[in-house]
């Protein structure tokens, strides 16, 4: 027979050792820094910057809109992956004749397979009196073209293309966006693309109400083919709000799901993706009475300056039955921003950044071309919210506190905040901290910006909260780098590549965690 | 409430808000060895009349400085710009000195500028991959006779800047780097 023994721990354990240990099992394992060499900071203020990886090479892609050719800038770095080095630029724009602009404009692209994308372009013809939209293949490595393909057109002069990528990468969807007709009715049209360009399926939606003049749409594709349009919609005497249709192709199903909301919120930011087949959707309500003073939005339709009071989240499910619009009302915090969705098996992180963009001219002649502005990024933090995947109910939410004192004409590269999940499906972050290196009563402030990581356990405590000494940038007085808090590269599962600034240079480089 | 005024007066913020490279001060870099490996470090930024001629080089950003030449290094990287050393055919002599890659290749394609009476100079030098390496001043006579001898593994190219086909003069050298180039890639990844 077994007798039970209670062994009380050694007071010394107890107090010292055990919070030591599960200290370190609550932390993140250990990181490894390689940064690459540094290259002229490029200005990417107003630009649209994304990056994709190849085998080999790290991309660094810029889209601009240049009001002069009515065309985009579409330019690439490329990086070797092996020490993070600029190996090559490629100019991958639409080439200029001579003489005027060429009529053929950048719509959008999207990555196949490594270097291997599909460009999109549309082309107003003036004998047809109709916009068509082109795809052709391009490969950024060596800046290949292969010819054009015509895909759909639109019979007038004005009207859009907007295209949607499934995640994996197996279907597109096109929407022709319709010019505006008066007294007629709205109606938008949808495509199905497979991934070699072929019409799989189309459907002309006709809507219950009068075409509309400002029109708003965003369209997501699942790899099944199953379409969502997300759009606003503004009737005579009516508050503007949304609604999102679902379009199956395989049975010619159109669902329909109001977002509008009967009370004074309104949607002012969303998000939304497919995963296997699900379709989620988020979004940000600010209450009508805060929306006005102050709301600016840049060029990127970034809005800026504007309250959150709630988040609404929607849940398509694959037979394309709702499975809930849930709103979660919270108290109001200013110059919400989402910067990143993140899931896991039963929740996911709504990441925000509290920041405002202050755009200013520099010039007081309000007809000069070419103006420069002058911009400073104001932020107060972060906002964390972590909603449940199966119910859409808020299940906590998080304020983090930091200001970033030194944004002149910066971009806003130091004051957001970088967010992934690590294998326990905590939320990592990763933001600056701004902190004076002299000490004293009278001293001359000297900042410098700490990188730190704070990780956020599923209940939303957090476990650890740490600067990355390992990092080797900021935290002294000698390091000109500093965190680039703009982009955070997956490469593999433990393994992101990160950047540093110095405001005249960026340089890329490898944070791996180790177990 | 006077040390809140000392404090105000003192309170100037010491981050850095330049936004171009400073001359007189060091970035990181790399330099080449003529073993072709890289030595990483810090690279002083110097103005154009000194950047072609010498390199100061520091491996530890608080390191011993080194002043290299062209005779000691193959080359050095700073600012995203690679100079490499090379020796080439000047008019009257040959010289050696840092040159800017203005484009890599089979054929390579450098920049160098000086300054002469109160303008900046620019020449281009070619090099290709037998090692011969020429400033291009040197083809404003007889272009056809030296460029065709450049690229006189690519025969095809060759006779074509021979014959002085259309396309193929002085105006267009930039497109026979390319075409030169192109074919060379190919060649070498069958």
């Amino acid at each position: 027979m077994h007798t039970m023994r209670i062994v009380k721990p050694n007071p010394m354990i107890r107090n010292y050792i055990l919070p030591i240990l599960g200290l370190l099992s609550f932390s993140l394992s250990a990181q490894n820094f390689y940064w690459g060499y540094p290259f002229p900071q490029p200005n990417e203020t107003e630009k649209n910057v994304s990056h994709v990886l190849d085998e080999n090479i790290l991309y660094r892609i810029s889209k601009e809109y240049d009001l002069s050719i009515f065309n985009y800038h579409v330019l690439t770095d490329q990086f070797s992956l092996n020490e993070l080095e600029k190996v090559k630029s490629l100019d991958l724009s639409v080439d200029q004749p001579p003489m005027g602009t060429a009529t053929l404009t950048f719509v959008d692209l999207f990555q196949i397979k490594g270097s291997d994308f599909v460009f999109y372009y549309d082309e107003y013809n003036h004998k047809s009196k109709s916009i068509t939209l082109y795809s052709n293949l391009v490969n950024i490595r060596t800046g290949k073209k292969s010819d054009l393909k015509p895909l759909a057109t639109i019979d007038s002069r004005n009207g859009n293309f907007q295209i949607a990528q499934s995640p994996g990468k197996s279907k597109y969807a096109v929407l022709k966006e319709l010019p505006f007709e008066k007294n007629t009715q709205e109606k938008v049209e949808l495509l199905l693309l497979d991934s070699n360009q072929n019409i799989l399926s189309q459907k002309v939606i006709e809507f219950p109400f009068e075409a509309q003049r400002n029109k708003q749409h965003e369209i997501y594709v699942s790899d099944e083919g199953r379409i969502v349009l997300l759009k606003s919609i503004r009737e005579k005497k009516e508050k503007p709000y949304f609604n999102l249709y679902e379009w199956n192709p395989a049975n010619d199903e159109l669902n329909t799901i109001s977002l509008r909301q009967e009370d004074n919120y309104q949607i002012f930011q969303y998000d939304g993706s497919f995963h296997a087949e699900e379709f989620y959707f988020i979004s940000l309500l600010t209450h009508e009475k805060s929306t006005d003073i102050g709301m600016k939005i840049d060029l990127n339709g970034r809005h800026s300056g504007i309250s959150g009071s709630g988040v609404l989240a929607v849940k398509i499910k694959p037979d394309g039955k709702t499975d809930y619009v849930q709103r979660n009302d919270f108290d109001i915090i200013s110059n919400l921003n989402i910067k990143n969705l993140l899931y896991n098996q039963s929740q996911f992180f709504v990441v925000c950044d509290r920041s405002y963009t202050n755009k200013k001219s520099k010039s007081s002649n309000i007809g000069q071309m070419n103006k420069e502005y002058d911009y400073t990024y104001l932020n107060n933090g972060f906002y964390i919210l972590s909603l449940d995947k199966n119910t859409g109910q808020l299940q906590w939410d998080k304020i983090i506190e930091t200001s970033e004192p030194n944004t002149h004409n910066d971009n806003g590269d130091f004051l957001s905040v970088l967010s992934f999940l690590d294998s326990n499906n905590r939320l990592v972050l990763l933001y600056n901290e701004t902190r004076d290196l002299n000490k004293g009563v009278i001293h001359i402030v000297y900042n410098r910006r700490f990188p730190m990581m704070e990780v956020i356990s599923t209940h939303g405590e957090t476990v650890s909260k740490a600067p990355l000494l390992a990092a080797g940038i900021g935290v002294v007085k000698e390091e000109p780098f500093e965190l680039n808090t703009q982009f955070l590269i997956p490469v593999t599962d433990n393994k992101f590549i990160l950047r540093a600034s110095n405001k005249v240079e960026y340089k890329y480089g490898y944070m791996e965690l180790t177990p | 409430m006077r040390y809140l005024f000392i404090l105000l007066f003192f309170s100037v913020n010491s981050v850095l808000s330049a936004q171009d490279y400073r001359i007189g001060s060091f970035y990181e870099g790399y330099i080449i060895k003529k073993d072709g490996s890289r030595d990483r470090g810090y690279i002083l930024y110097t103005d154009e009349s000194k950047r072609f001629e010498q390199v100061t080089f520091r491996k530890e950003k608080k390191g011993k400085n080194q002043r290299l030449k062209p005779k000691d290094i193959a080359g050095y990287k700073i600012a995203d710009q690679v100079y490499h050393s090379v020796n080439y055919k000047d008019f009257p002599f040959s010289n050696t000195r840092f040159l800017l890659l203005e484009k890599d290749g089979c054929l390579k394609e450098y920049s160098y500028k000086f300054y002469n009476e109160g303008a900046w100079v620019r020449h281009t030098i070619l090099k290709n991959d037998e090692g011969e390496a020429e400033n291009m001043d040197t083809y404003l006579l007889n272009f056809s006779k030296k460029m065709s001898n450049m690229v006189r593994k690519d025969e095809a190219l060759a006779q074509k800047i021979l014959n002085k086909e259309k396309g193929y003069d002085l105006l267009h050298y930039n497109e026979i780097i390319d075409a030169y180039n192109a074919n060379c890639e190919t060649e070498s990844d069958d």
